[in-house]
């Protein structure tokens, strides 16, 4: 079996943010930023190049766009493809998380 | 929306990415661009030039192609610059130095070019263009000797007097070395001559006097200088400043040709592809040559023999050639069969 490469924190965050529905770039980034209470702040470029990178990947694609004040907005929604990026690192990541803890339980107690 | 934001956004290449970035920082109520704003979307925004934002190769290629186009851009730079440069002393100011270091015997002076370079061959510009240089191809110099090149007396003390001279005349002179043949068998010098250098306003004088030259008559040495030009700092920063505009240009070109074929089919992506490795695989070396010489130039302190770029017209001129016409056969496979990127239009 293939090893599971790990994710990207941005990529993680930005795939995490379009599991309920479609955003657009600002939308992703408040998303992102109150989905991690604030630990993960997106930088515009990065969140686009990532946003490019995914999308060449086919797990995003780009779900409409929108004219807001003249301003070009466009949405951005996960495909099959996104949902299964990120539940097989939901599942790499609990993985982790079990055998850490285990081997936490295990911690002799200290004085 | 600031202008500093609109002008950051062209980092992009052209198309609705500008446009939404700039919506973002609009509904973010941002109005103007901070250093780690400007930083990011700079450095994201000329990865996007590139185009084909999975891969790491592009990046790879367009950073190697920036170094070789900066190199050029570097060597163009300075050598239009070095036509600017203070021409050598001639007529009265030519004939001090000369008094000064070879004082009542009656010196000569001889200048191996009459441009800027010393060429065996005497090349013409489209002789150049053709074929290179020859393999001396250098700096040119002046030199200057006693009339029949050997003075009577003791090598040593007329060394040290003539340091004294120069420093008198307000050279700036350095200590003078022993020269002459190394005993394999213990490493020493066999002391047979003297060799120091002297500075001042932009030149350097090199003073040599041996007695191991053919023909030197018993009680007498050989005693030659040679007056080259030391680089202006202004010709450094020109080729700094070349080199950064050229290797701009070499990301953006390499960007133009990257989004142009990443939607090609296999034959037209690999005719932009394979010539343009196989072209750095000729150009790279000789950049890189080239770059840590133009790096060691000022570094060195000394006044440069060749020019940092001679490499490439000279041995490496061959391969240099190859290498932009196989640049050239990505470049126009590219503007012939490719097609600008694909615009991604929402379902």
């Amino acid at each position: 079996m293939a090893k599971a490469k790990a994710m990207r924190e941005p990529t993680f965050w930005i795939l995490t943010a379009l599991v309920k529905q479609a955003r657009h770039g600002y939308g992703i980034i408040q998303e992102v930023a109150a989905l991690s209470e604030g630990q993960v702040e997106l930088q515009a470029g990065t969140l686009y190049a990532a946003l490019d990178r995914l999308h060449a990947e086919g797990l995003v694609a780009v779900d409409h766009d929108e004219k807001v004040d003249g301003r070009d907005r466009r949405y951005y929604c996960l495909t099959e493809g996104g949902v299964a990026a990120l539940q097989a690192e939901t599942a790499r990541l609990e993985r982790n998380v079990r055998t850490a803890s285990t081997q936490l339980a295990t911690r002799p107690a200290t004085a | 929306m600031s202008r500093g934001y609109r002008l950051l956004v062209r980092a992009y290449p052209p198309g609705r990415r500008r446009g939404e970035l700039l919506d973002t920082f609009a509904e973010a109520g941002r109005v103007r661009p901070t250093a780690r704003e400007a930083v990011n979307l700079l450095r994201h925004g000329l990865r996007a030039r590139l185009g084909r934002p999975a891969s790491r190769g592009v990046v790879v290629l367009a950073t190697l192609i920036a170094l070789v186009t900066g190199f050029v851009g570097a060597a163009v730079a300075a050598r239009i610059a070095w036509e600017f440069a203070p021409a050598y002393p001639s007529g009265a100011r030519l004939e001090a130095i000369k008094e000064s270091v070879f004082p009542g015997l009656r010196p000569v002076s001889e200048r191996n070019g009459d441009g800027l370079f010393f060429d065996v061959g005497e090349r013409s510009y489209g002789e150049v263009f053709l074929y290179g240089h020859d393999e001396d191809f250098a700096f040119s110099t002046v030199w200057i000797g006693p009339d029949g090149n050997f003075i009577k007396g003791d090598y040593p003390a007329w060394t040290a007097a003539a340091q004294q001279r120069l420093v008198a005349e307000g050279w700036q002179v350095s200590d003078a070395e022993v020269t002459g043949a190394t005993w394999i068998a213990t490493g020493e010098i066999d002391d047979s001559g003297r060799a120091f250098t002297a500075t001042r306003g932009g030149l350097s004088l090199s003073v040599q006097t041996e007695t191991d030259v053919v023909d030197t008559p018993a009680g007498s040495f050989y005693a030659s200088a040679e007056l080259n030009r030391l680089t202006p700092g202004w010709i450094t920063a020109a080729g700094v400043l070349g080199l950064l505009v050229f290797a701009l240009l070499g990301w953006l070109i390499t960007g133009w040709a990257s989004r142009r074929t990443q939607d090609a089919r296999g034959t037209v992506r690999s005719l932009t592809r394979e010539p343009a490795v196989l072209a750095l695989v000729l150009l790279f070396p000789q950049a890189l040559l080239g770059l840590i010489g133009m790096v060691r130039e000022p570094l060195a302190g000394g006044p440069p023999i060749a020019p940092f770029w001679s490499l490439s017209l000279t041995y490496g001129f061959g391969c240099g050639f190859l290498g932009f016409l196989l640049f050239a056969v990505s470049l126009i496979t590219a503007a012939v069969a490719g097609r600008p990127a694909r615009v991604e239009v929402s379902a």
